[in-house]
Parts: structure tokens; C-alpha cells; sequence
């Protein structure tokens, strides 16, 4: 079974990868310039720091859960915080995208929305692969 | 005497000022009067990458508690943890003096140094950690 879940890990890993290159092309697609030019410089500023320190963390958690995958499962404290702490992080932007962004803002395209859809099932995935992980871990 | 374990410590105690600094500024700053200029949608990004930094701080403070030894051991993840967390602090040290609004740190002095400090000493831990 371990080795299902390391192959299902890899794959999530590669799946984070590919996200951080789809992100390449957000700002674009959602005109994050235009959007951001009534801020002022400061918080304009905050907003690409943060967004590149999410983008961070996706490429570590990706990095990580590609290369390392049974070292994410050998039930040490550290693996199981890790997992955790993606479960989390996965889990809650499931329900960021359902219950608080509000989508009408956004460009109204069929790229968009397939988008939107692919974006969806990827962090679901996500939350379930790492919450799989973790309770592995526990046991 | 001051050992490696105390000085993780002192990380996950910074971390935890960089968190409340977190809550403090968006008053400071007037977030919601300038958030208000923007699109819904930027405004939510905005808010939901805020949150994320904050979960990502509290994991790191958690991290030099916790896992303190195992930090300081570094082996396996917590290698790739180190190197992570040298990169990251590094990288916010640059954008500090780089990238961030020259007005607002010379409007606020204080607390621009105080970041910086706080920066750079988690840069140098975690560094130290990472080719020790």
C-alpha cells in the first residue's frame, strides 16, 4: 500500500510543479496589474511578496513530495507535521474557492473557467493525498 | 552560555513578533481603506495570501519549538526544511532593502530596522543550520 501512496505522493508533488508553472500565467489571465494599480506602492509590493513566498511554498511542497516521498511517510514527527501542515494548507484553499472568493470579478472566459475547474480538482487531490499521508504517518 | 538550541528558540520568538507585526500592520498601513480602491477578486487574493503567511509563520514557529533538535540535527526533511526556511528569510532580507516603498521605510525607521534585524538574524540561523 506504502508504495501506491509514495507513487500518489510523487504525483501530488508533480502536480504542486505544475501549478507553480500555471502560475506563471495568472497575473496575466486575471490582469493583476490593471487590478493592483489603485493600491498604493506599499501594498502593491506586499501583494507580489506574498504571492511569490505561496509560490514558495508550493515549489518546496512540490520539490519535497516529488523527490522525497517515503521520507514524507516514515512516521517521524517532522514527516507527519509536514503532512499536516499541507492537509491544511490544501484542505482550507478548497474552501477558500467555494465559500469566500467571489468570482465575478474575474476576466469571463472559457479559459478561465476550464481553468478554474482543473485548479479545483488539483487542490481536492491535493487535500486528499496529504491527508492520507498523515494518517499513515499515525499509524 | 548561549547554545545552537537557544538560538532555534530565539527564531520560533522572532517568528512569533513577525506573526503579531502581521495583525498590527493592516490598521498601520490602512488596508481596508486602500483595499477598497481594488477589484473584489484582488482584494480576496490579497486577503487569502495575507492568511497564508500567517499559516506559514505559525508552521514555522512550531517548527523551532517542536522540532528544535531535530533542526539542529539536520538530516532528511528537516535538512530540506533548513534549506527552505535560509532561502526564504535570505530572499525577504533582499526584498526589504530592495523592493519595499523607500517613503513608508523612511516614514517608519524603527520598525524598518527592526525587520531587517529580525530578517537577517533568521537568515543567518537557518543558513547556519542548513551547512552546519
Amino acid at each position: 500500500m506504502n508504495q501506491y501512496l509514495i507513487t500518489t505522493i510523487q504525483l501530488a508533488g508533480l502536480g504542486q510543479l505544475v501549478l507553480v508553472l500555471a502560475s506563471v500565467a495568472i497575473p496575466k489571465c486575471l490582469q493583476w496589474n490593471e487590478g493592483l494599480a489603485g493600491l498604493r506602492p506599499l501594498l502593491r509590493q506586499m501583494f507580489w511578496t506574498y504571492a511569490l513566498y505561496v509560490t514558495g511554498v508550493h515549489i518546496f511542497a512540490g520539490v519535497l513530495s516529488l523527490f522525497a516521498a517515503s521520507e514524507l511517510l516514515n512516521g517521524s514527527f517532522v514527516s507527519t507535521a509536514v503532512c499536516v501542515l499541507m492537509t491544511v494548507w490544501w484542505g482550507a484553499r478548497v474552501m477558500i474557492q467555494f465559500f469566500f472568493f467571489d468570482n465575478s470579478d474575474m476576466p469571463n472566459t472559457l479559459f478561465n473557467k476550464l481553468a478554474e475547474i482543473g485548479l479545483v480538482m488539483l487542490f481536492i487531490f491535493l487535500t486528499g493525498v496529504y491527508t492520507w499521508a498523515v494518517v499513515v504517518n499515525l499509524n | 552560555m548561549i547554545t545552537i538550541e537557544f538560538l532555534v528558540y530565539w527564531a520560533g520568538f522572532v517568528l512569533a513578533m513577525i506573526t503579531l507585526a502581521n495583525f498590527i500592520a493592516p490598521g498601520m498601513l490602512g488596508y481596508k481603506e486602500n483595499l477598497a480602491k481594488v477589484d473584489t477578486f484582488i482584494r480576496q487574493v490579497f486577503c487569502v495570501h495575507c492568511g497564508y503567511t500567517v499559516l506559514m509563520l505559525v508552521g514555522m514557529i512550531l517548527a523551532c519549538v517542536f522540532y528544535n533538535a531535530e533542526l539542529i540535527a539536520n538530516e532528511g526533511l528537516a535538512k530540506g526544511l533548513n534549506i527552505f526556511l535560509a532561502v526564504f528569510w535570505g530572499s525577504r532580507v533582499i526584498v526589504q532593502v530592495v523592493f519595499y516603498d523607500k517613503a513608508i521605510k523612511k516614514k517608519y525607521p524603527i520598525f524598518n530596522v527592526m525587520f531587517f534585524v529580525a530578517f537577517a538574524y533568521l537568515a543567518v540561523i537557518f543558513t547556519f543550520l542548513t551547512i552546519n
